[in-house]
């Protein structure tokens, strides 16, 4: 079994925003956006690929059931959440990935100087990550049975155990993720998970 | 043989991975190996020995994660003693040998982008290495940085906190970047500016995917090259992880390395002491090629290069509050987008580099130097120009600019090359040498060369190199004096042939006090171009400079197939180059065409349209009749859930427009008197954008905002309400990790300044959620935000 921290890189262009998840968190629910916001939405869309720089890194790990408690690498987890989550699954994959700070930056650029742009990046940025972690999410259970991914910060699991996936995986190191002391993760479009395989 | 003189004579040899090693000896994943030298010294000193005995000359303290450490003092004691015991055991087998104190990055990133602070980084960093110099080691070896700011302070720490020699290494992702962008050009310009003694590369991918980067890094350095790389990707095998390159893959590739001309090679992730036995097997018979002092005079920002010489460099002028009323204005009131604007549109027009100059007599210029040149650096790639005439301001500016900046300027008087050369020595740069000194600026070409010789000489004795001066002839007028345009011209060809150095001239300055100055500038600027001229510090928006710099450069042969010409001649037209211009179209067919524009969210019909009005009504009916009223109906249709954010913000930003053509025609003092608010984000959040959003309605319905920013200590937010005698203020926090940071602000403020309201909004905050921590208004969104402060001030503005 292959419990080594692996790697993974998108090719520049290939992963791409999801509009729609964009405009729904835009708050638009049903509604299309009118013709001047499309245009909008096109150029933050262009100007965003450019920057993204899409990584993760990843181990398979046993899942070690104890009283109250389980443990997938880094010590003891209590979460009732997590351990009804992973029920009957032997193995987890735990990731860390992240669309890189090209897209921070861009949003920090448009904060300062056209707001409208800058909601509009972060949105398109937020729905990118996603995309991001359903790919590695599909890589990853390709021919497994795998339970929807779960994160630090669901439920009861604690979002403290960021900081031990972190470490565990060394994301600093392999792609560039750190934590801020109040445990925000910076490139902040990023994700930490953990995906049940059995 | 002393390290440095060792690396310039022979082909040295690091040590190879550390935490991989102590990893098969039963270092946890996740667990640190710097704990080790405490708990498990043994082990350590036998990696150490293991790698000497292979033959290598340096070996890396286990001190990699150690300065982020709270016990940091015994770990990095404990870690040198470990190392230098083992290199004491192998002193006499005829190898040189010696110990690299190790410094791994901190696992933060910095500001903007994280929470960590530049200075506080370099004081992290300082404390270890005046804890390892004292223990006593060879040289400090800065490792694995992916950020080329931490790279910065990290170096600044070792070079203040001892006399050692410094050798830097980058991590480069798949791209031959670094994580945070930077090129390998960019990083030497860089380090080589800082000082550093040797610039290379470590862990990163394989050996095989450096071949890439290290040719990079050797065309561009004037030091020594270090190449470390990891063995491969790790994979798993027999219950352990091995990397997919194995130590004769490994030294053959090192081997060519060192044929390219890299001086220090070794390891990293993965690598054992059988790579490095191999890798010194296949290339101790290699004669070393020693590193050429490379002729580039080369300026860089976090990401790029720029190099001066090959074809003419623009220098964009725009910041500079001189004769420009709106940016003193800005500066005045510490409207830093304004400049940040003006700073993007250079670079869209076509500026390569970005001079800022905040010289203003009634403003902090130390201060607000080192503002502006933190935010734009956030915004911009282009490396910039610290223009200031305050050694004070340029140091600051100079210590925080992530990158080699230009800096402007020296003269000849002994008083500014003393204030300027050691601080260019030290911080590194490239020199704008003015020609001019306690005498005055000479009347002929003669005595304007005989300037910039005594500065290239003089700053020689500072070891600054002739490659790291640009000589500025000086432009006059040439309505003063007929003949002085002929003067700088024969100066510039003079200076440039007789001491080889790169040019500058400050374009406009030749057109003082004449009509129709574009004309006599951009001729100007063709004849100095074929003089000879390598910069020009000159407006990126003027039609006329512009045409001459991509005629220039096609009829010069560096333009292939006149790409970049054609480009721009079949693009440009004349009014573009106009700011703001006024050609609105009729044809909106609404009765209130700004009310139209801002609804739209037009920004350019919205300044031309308010401007157009006007001319025919008092400022304060285009406001309160037009602009407050479109902005109403946006709003209401945000409430009603017809209209969305980005439209909304749109509007918000057509509306800022609007205001600023009213603002142009009333006495700048009326837009100051709306009730004022203090917005922050509370600290621990890096969330900006939401505290944002508020802003820009809030001073869109005429409130008075005074930002405080991000990850904002709940002390900073008291003090700032006392001082200005504030009642309401707004609190943001996105994340459930920073709520209780926001609580704590309430907390304080109930504490000492209970009639203060506060209102409070972010992602994770709900009605009740607000009740607990005790606020006393909970904003749902943007908008809702605006109608509590219009409700708490009675009514609008």
């Amino acid at each position: 079994m292959d419990y080594t921290v692996n790697t993974l890189f998108a090719d520049a262009g290939e992963i791409q925003a999801d509009e729609r998840e964009a405009l729904r968190y835009l708050g638009y629910g049903k509604n299309l956006p009118d013709e001047k916001t499309k245009e909008l939405i096109a150029e933050c869309k262009a100007e965003l690929e450019k920057v993204i720089a899409a990584k993760c890194c990843y181990v398979r790990k046993p899942v070690v059931l104890k009283e109250n408690a389980l443990d997938i690498g880094f010590g003891e987890i209590q979460s009732r959440a997590l351990q009804k989550n992973l029920a009957g699954c032997p193995e987890v994959f735990i990731f860390a990935a992240t669309i890189g700070i090209g897209a921070d930056r861009l949003i920090l650029k448009y904060e300062k100087t056209a707001p409208a742009k800058a909601v509009v990046v972060d949105a398109l940025a937020s729905s990118t990550i996603e995309v991001w972690c359903d790919q590695v999410n599909r890589l990853l259970c390709e021919n497994k049975n795998s339970k929807p991914r779960f994160s630090p910060g669901y439920g009861d699991f604690d979002i403290r155990h960021q900081k031990d996936i972190m470490a565990l995986l060394d994301t600093s190191r392999k792609i560039g993720l750190s934590l801020t002391d109040s445990m925000l993760m910076t490139p902040t479009k990023s994700v930490t998970a953990v995906i049940g395989i059995y | 043989m002393k390290i440095q003189e060792r690396i310039k004579s022979k082909i040295t040899y690091f040590d190879g991975g550390m935490g991989t090693m102590l990893q098969g000896m039963g270092l946890k994943p996740g667990e640190l190996p710097d704990f080790w030298n405490l708990t498990h010294p043994d082990r350590v000193l036998a990696v150490h020995r293991a790698y000497l005995e292979a033959g290598c000359n340096i070996v890396k303290t286990n001190t990699f994660g150690a300065c982020r450490l709270d016990n940091k003092a015994v770990i990095i004691k404990a870690g040198v003693s470990l190392a230098k015991q083992a290199v004491s055991a192998f002193k006499d087998a005829g190898i040189e040998r010696y110990v690299a104190f190790d410094v791994g990055p901190l696992g933060r990133l910095l500001k903007p982008y994280g929470d960590l602070d530049f200075e506080e980084a370099v004081a992290i960093f300082a404390e270890s290495v005046r804890i390892a110099a004292a223990c006593g080691v060879d040289l400090i070896l800065i490792e694995t940085m992916n950020d080329s700011y931490e790279t910065k302070a990290a170096v600044i720490a070792a070079k203040e906190n001892a006399d050692l020699p410094v050798f830097v290494t980058n991590v480069y992702d798949e791209t031959g970047k670094l994580m945070t962008g930077a090129t390998p050009g960019a990083m030497v310009a860089l380090l080589e500016g800082l000082g550093v003694d040797a610039v290379g590369i470590n862990c990163s991918l394989g050996p095989e995917q450096m071949l890439g980067i290290v040719p990079e890094l050797l065309k561009h350095a004037s030091v020594p090259v270090i190449v470390n790389p990891n063995a491969g990707l790790p994979k798993s095998a027999d219950g352990g992880t091995v990397y997919d390159v194995d130590a004769d893959a490994f030294s053959d590739i090192m081997a060519a390395f060192v044929r390219m001309g890299a001086a220090i090679v070794g390891g990293c992730c993965g690598t054992t002491p059988e790579y490095i036995k191999k890798t010194i097997e296949k290339t101790k018979d290699l004669p070393l090629l020693p590193a050429e002092s490379k002729d580039e005079t080369v300026v860089s920002s976090y990401s790029r290069a720029v190099y001066i010489g090959n074809e003419p460099v623009l220098i964009g002028e725009r910041i500079n509050p001189t004769g420009k009323p709106k940016i003193k204005q800005a500066l005045r009131e510490g409207n830093l987008a304004y400049i940040l604007s003006e700073g993007l549109s250079q670079q869209e027009k076509g500026a390569h580099i970005l001079d800022v100059n905040v010289g203003l007599p009634e403003i902090d210029e130390v201060k607000t130097m080192a503002e502006v040149v933190t935010e734009l650096q956030a915004v911009t790639d282009l490396p910039l120009q610290i223009d200031t005439v305050n050694p004070a301001a340029m140091e600051k500016a100079m210590r925080l600019y992530n990158g080699k900046p230009l800096v402007n300027s020296v003269n000849g008087t002994d008083e500014s090359m003393e204030a300027i050369f050691p601080l260019v020595k030290k911080y590194g740069g490239v020199l704008i040498a003015l020609t001019i000194d306690e005498s005055g600026i000479p009347d002929s070409a003669e005595g304007r060369l005989a300037i910039a010789k005594r500065i290239v000489n003089r700053a020689a004795a500072y070891g600054i190199q002739k490659k790291d001066i640009i000589v500025d002839p000086l432009a006059l007028t040439v309505s003063s004096d007929k003949n002085s345009a002929n003067i700088t011209l024969k100066a510039l060809k003079l200076i440039k042939e007789k001491l080889g150095v790169k040019t500058s001239l400050g374009v406009s300055n030749i057109s003082f006090g004449l009509p129709g100055r574009e004309y006599i500038n951009s001729t100007f600027f063709a004849m100095a171009l074929q003089n000879g001229l390598d910069c020009a510090i000159m407006n990126p928006f003027s039609a006329e400079m512009m045409k001459v710099y991509y005629s220039y450069r096609a009829l010069k042969g560096l333009d292939d197939n006149c790409a970049a010409f054609i480009d721009f001649a079949s693009t440009v037209t004349v009014e573009q180059f106009l700011p703001q211009s006024a050609a609105g179209s009729a044809g909106a067919g609404s009765d209130e065409p700004l009310q139209h524009a801002i609804i739209k969210g037009l920004k350019e019909q919205a300044f031309a349209k308010a401007s157009e009005m006007l001319k025919t009504t008092p400022p304060l009916d285009v406001i309160n009749q037009q602009i407050i009223p479109a902005l109403d109906i946006v709003g209401k249709g945000f409430e009603q859930k017809t209209v969305f954010l980005p439209q909304l913000l749109m509007s918000a930003e057509a509306a800022t427009a609007a205001f600023e053509a009213v603002k142009s025609v009333m006495n700048a003092a009326a837009g100051d008197c709306g009730n004022k608010i203090i917005l922050a984000t509370v600290k621990g959040d890096i969330h900006d954008i939401g505290k944002n959003i508020v802003k820009v309605l809030l001073q869109n319905y005429g409130f008075s905002v005074i930002d405080l920013g991000k990850d904002v200590p709940p002390e900073t937010v008291r003090d700032c309400a006392r001082e200005n005698g504030i009642k309401l203020i707004g609190l943001s926090a996105l994340m459930t990790t920073t709520v209780p940071s926001m609580e704590k602000t309430i907390k304080l403020l109930r504490q000492t300044d209970p009639d203060i309201k506060i209102m409070v909004g972010g992602a994770v905050l709900t009605q009740e959620y607000a009740d607990l921590i005790g606020a006393d208004y909970y904003a749902k969104d943007a908008m809702e935000a605006v109608r509590i402060a219009e409700r708490f001030f009675g009514g609008g503005k």
